[in-house]
């Protein structure tokens, strides 16, 4: 089974360049442009993980990051904040949050995949 | 969004599309997200058109929905269409406004995928407008990381280089302000392109020192663009700036300084971009602190404090200031080194170190200089000044406690001190001059202070010494070196191969041989015998090569003698291990020479090099056995193959009945430790005679013959082997 990785980013580009890289890693993926659609699909189907951007119309990223908290609390899934300042600036409100962790704008498309495949590893041996 | 996004769509197509089809079309416009005409079908459009525009405009507004299509029917069996198009971020983009004469639905359709797919073109268009300027800014910062690694070369010393990386630093982020502050080095350097806010910056440079020094010692950059950022660090300035700070280490594993860029509180915020290449610049002057700074102490280095006393040199030739130089040399260290261990010497590097830091003003510089050896440049100091500074330093060096009671006073120093005065006209000879002070210090002993006087015939004659320094590296560079080779003959039946010692001579400018007594002890002081020694091995293996080449086979063995300086030299060492393996088993007839005294002074590396150096197949002799220390028990522990007797007794031993005893006994303890024993100084038959009956294995010296050219011997161990082979 193909893993599953939703991305949340306003900026077409940023979706197309990291589908395209998470692609040939042999990952599936879908983009959306808002965070409200990242709900909505978020809601339908869990992903393996979701990458969200912060700044983005309709529901920002902080704001995503609640809300699945609030409905799912036992959700499994890792979400990545892709930011354009310090993790330590989203410390306190990401605090709520469970399994989330930081990526920093420019994002490296290498420490990304490498950073997923930290996670998925982890989760398997956790699991099995 | 970017007017260009808008310009590059190929609306004029769109139109012949609609046209072709056959839609009586009136008027076709794109407008902005002003709702301003950005392109018309034609040219002079009715004024009423805008009328038109602004009632769909107001409709659009009330609706709420930036995405939307409008239809209106208009008297006269016109319609007009208004497509809005939204982009990611709900705001309006553009709009298409379209006027035709009646319409079938079929029409219809098609303008709406026309308009489709000018709002597809239009997204597609923005996208690329955004990869290509985050790829000119990914360009910029690689570029930029290009141009730093390229920029000021570590060739340039200390605070110039520094001050240079600074001005970089400053273009390239093109920001109002940088600023580098390292406290422990008295290094505070603000480059300033407001040059109106110049009242800023002692609070500016006060609030980094004080504060953003101790929130950075993570090794992580902070980054300030409000006031609420400052809090979330914990740092309270009174500026209405925005801040990049980042540390610097200078090689050690804390922040000892930091790299900042400011810029005012009104312009654009720093990226995470801006931050990546002021930390690329602050590695880069790390890099500069790191050569410039010896890592143990944060002491400026040798390279560092010649440059400082070129400084100071030059102010002193143009009268606009006064300056003095001290070295400080700790006595015994290698010895409280091997004895305690690297850790202990350290320490007490580190509180010599520390001391004379304490001692010395802003402006003064402090430097270590050698591995138990610093420089103190006091600037506006007298000779006088400097030796009450030098006094008072010998005396808190010799209260340091180190180890176990019984050593309490092996720790003390010898300190040349001397005035730089319009006399001295380079740097060498002004180091030169308090080297020379220093050493008469520890002429007469240890734990002294010894002021440099030119009337002082003892140093006079020392001050020649100095010149052999330009003639060694002119005889090295320009190969004016020859190779000499003593027999070492086997005086015992069952001894094997002659064996040969290379000797080094220097050919004189007018070329003359001169023997070694005239620049070994210059090479020696200025510690120029790693490369000396370079020169023997490497000419030496090269000539020794060549001759296997013909010979087939090497019919001696050579030793090579190496200093105690090369022992611990590790550069020396690197090229010698190369030349071993390059040699493959030639290595087996290599022998070299090292003195007793050397081996024992630098033990632990001596064995180290020793152990190495063996493993490639060479073995050592300990030259000079008898003259030092001669502990037997040293002998044990060292890699030895070969046991030389120092010639002082060997040429005594027909007459002096202790010297013969000497020898004997050196011979006897040689040889039940399996060592081949050498006697040197071998003058004549009786020696030679009482040699063979006390067992001596070989025996070097006139009575055999006087070193000759290394060429000659290879030429007649060619001619030897051509009889051989007949």
């Amino acid at each position: 089974m193909k893993r599953r990785i939703l991305i949340a980013d306003d900026q077409r580009h940023v979706v197309r360049v990291m589908s395209q890289a998470l692609e040939r890693q042999g990952y599936q993926v879908e983009g959306v442009l808002n965070g409200e659609l990242a709900l909505q699909r978020v809601r339908e189907q869990h992903p393996d993980v979701l990458i969200t951007d912060i700044e983005m119309p309709r529901m920002t990223g902080e704001e995503l990051c609640r809300q699945i908290q609030a409905e799912m609390p036992d959700r499994e899934f890792l979400i990545f904040v892709i930011t354009s300042r310090t993790e330590l600036e989203h410390r306190e409100w990401s605090s709520s949050i469970d399994n989330v962790m930081f990526l920093e704008k420019p994002v490296s498309i290498r420490k990304l995949i490498s950073e997923l495949e930290r996670y998925f590893e982890s989760t398997a041996s956790a699991v099995g | 969004m970017d007017a260009r996004v808008l310009d590059q769509l190929q609306v004029a197509n769109s139109l012949q599309l609609l046209q072709a089809s056959g839609i009586d079309l009136k008027l076709m416009c794109l407008l902005d997200e002003q709702w301003q005409v950005a392109w018309c079908s034609a040219e002079h459009p009715d004024a009423s058109i805008e009328d038109q525009i602004a009632e769909f405009r107001s409709q659009v507004q009330r609706g709420q929905d930036s995405r939307a299509r409008l239809r209106c029917d208009i008297a006269g069996g016109k319609v007009a269409l208004c497509y809005c198009q939204a982009d990611e971020q709900e705001q309006l983009a553009f709009s298409v406004f379209i006027l035709a004469n009646q319409l079938t639905d079929e029409q219809a359709r098609l303008v709406d995928l026309v308009c489709g797919n000018l709002e597809n073109e239009y997204q597609l268009n923005a996208e690329l407008e955004f990869m290509a300027s985050e790829l000119g800014e990914r360009y910029d910062e690689l570029n930029m990381m290009f141009v730093a690694e390229g920029g000021a070369s570590p060739a340039m010393f200390g605070f110039e280089s520094l001050v240079k990386l600074v001005k970089d630093t400053s273009e390239s982020l093109d920001v109002g302000m940088t600023g580098l502050l390292i406290p422990g080095k008295g290094i505070e350097h603000f480059e300033n392109r407001w040059e109106t806010q110049e009242p800023l910056l002692p609070g500016m440079s006060r609030f980094i020192r004080t504060q953003a020094l101790q929130q950075v010692q993570d090794g992580r950059s902070i980054v300030i663009n409000q006031a609420a950022d400052q809090a979330r660090y914990g740092l309270y300035s009174p500026f209405r700036a925005k801040l990049i700070i980042t540390p610097l280490t200078g090689g050690t594993s804390h922040a000892i300084g930091l790299l900042v860029a400011i810029n005012d509180g009104a312009s654009r915020d720093f990226s995470n971009s801006d931050r990546n290449l002021l930390q690329v610049m602050a590695s880069r002057i790390d890099k500069v602190l790191h050569v410039n700074f010896d890592p143990l102490t944060g002491l400026e280095n040798t390279q560092s404090f010649e440059w400082a006393v070129g400084r100071a040199l030059s102010g002193v030739r143009s009268g606009t200031c006064k300056a003095a130089l001290m070295n400080v040399d700790l006595d015994r260290f290698s010895v409280i080194n091997s004895a305690y261990g690297r850790e202990a010497g350290d320490l007490l590097i580190t509180q010599v170190a520390d001391l004379l830091a304490e001692e010395a003003g802003t402006r003064d510089t402090v430097a270590r200089i050698g591995a138990d050896k610093f420089g103190l440049l006091l600037t506006d100091a007298s000779q006088e000044d400097a030796a009450l500074v030098a006094e008072k330093l010998r005396r808190k060096i010799a209260r340091i406690e180190l180890g176990p009671a019984e050593f309490q006073h092996m720790v003390s120093a010898c300190i040349g001190v001397t005035s730089i005065d319009e006399k001295c006209h380079t740097v060498a000879e002004t180091l030169t001059m308090v080297e020379l002070a220093n050493k008469a210090a520890k002429e007469k002993g240890v734990n002294r202070v010894q002021e440099y006087q030119e009337t002082d015939l003892n140093l006079a004659s020392r001050r020649g010494e100095h010149k052999w320094v330009g003639q060694i590296f002119d005889a090295i560079s320009k190969d004016r070196f020859v190779l000499f080779v003593q027999l070492i003959q086997p005086i015992k039946e069952q001894a094997g191969l002659p064996h040969y010692e290379v000797l080094v001579r220097m050919r004189g400018e007018d070329g003359e041989i001169l023997p070694p007594n005239k620049f070994i002890p210059a090479a020696e002081h200025y510690r120029l015998m790693p490369d000396l020694d370079w020169w023997v091995v490497k000419h030496a293996l090269d000539q020794l090569s060549e001759l296997r080449q013909i010979t087939g086979e090497l019919e001696g063995i050579f030793s090579i003698n190496l200093s105690g300086q090369s022992l611990t030299d590790e550069r020396l060492q690197y090229q010698l291990f190369l030349a071993l393996d390059d040699i493959g088993d030639m290595a087996s007839k290599i022998v070299f020479e090292v003195t007793e005294s050397a081996a024992i002074a630098n033990m632990v590396e001596a064995l180290d090099f020793m152990r190495k150096a063996r493993s490639f197949g060479c073995k050592f002799s300990l030259d000079d056995f008898g003259s030092g220390l001669s502990s037997f028990a040293y002998l044990q522990s060292l890699p030895v193959d070969y046991l030389k007797i120092d010639g002082s007794f060997v040429r005594d031993m027909a007459r002096n009945e202790v010297s013969r005893s000497m020898v004997s006994a050196i011979n006897h303890v040689g040889q039940v430790m399996g060592l081949t024993t050498i006697a040197e100084f071998v003058e004549d038959a009786a020696i030679v005679d009482s040699l063979q009956r006390i067992g001596v294995d070989y025996a070097q010296g006139y009575h055999y013959g006087r070193p000759r050219p290394l060429r000659e011997v290879c030429d007649e161990l060619v001619a030897q082997r051509r009889v051989v082979n007949g």
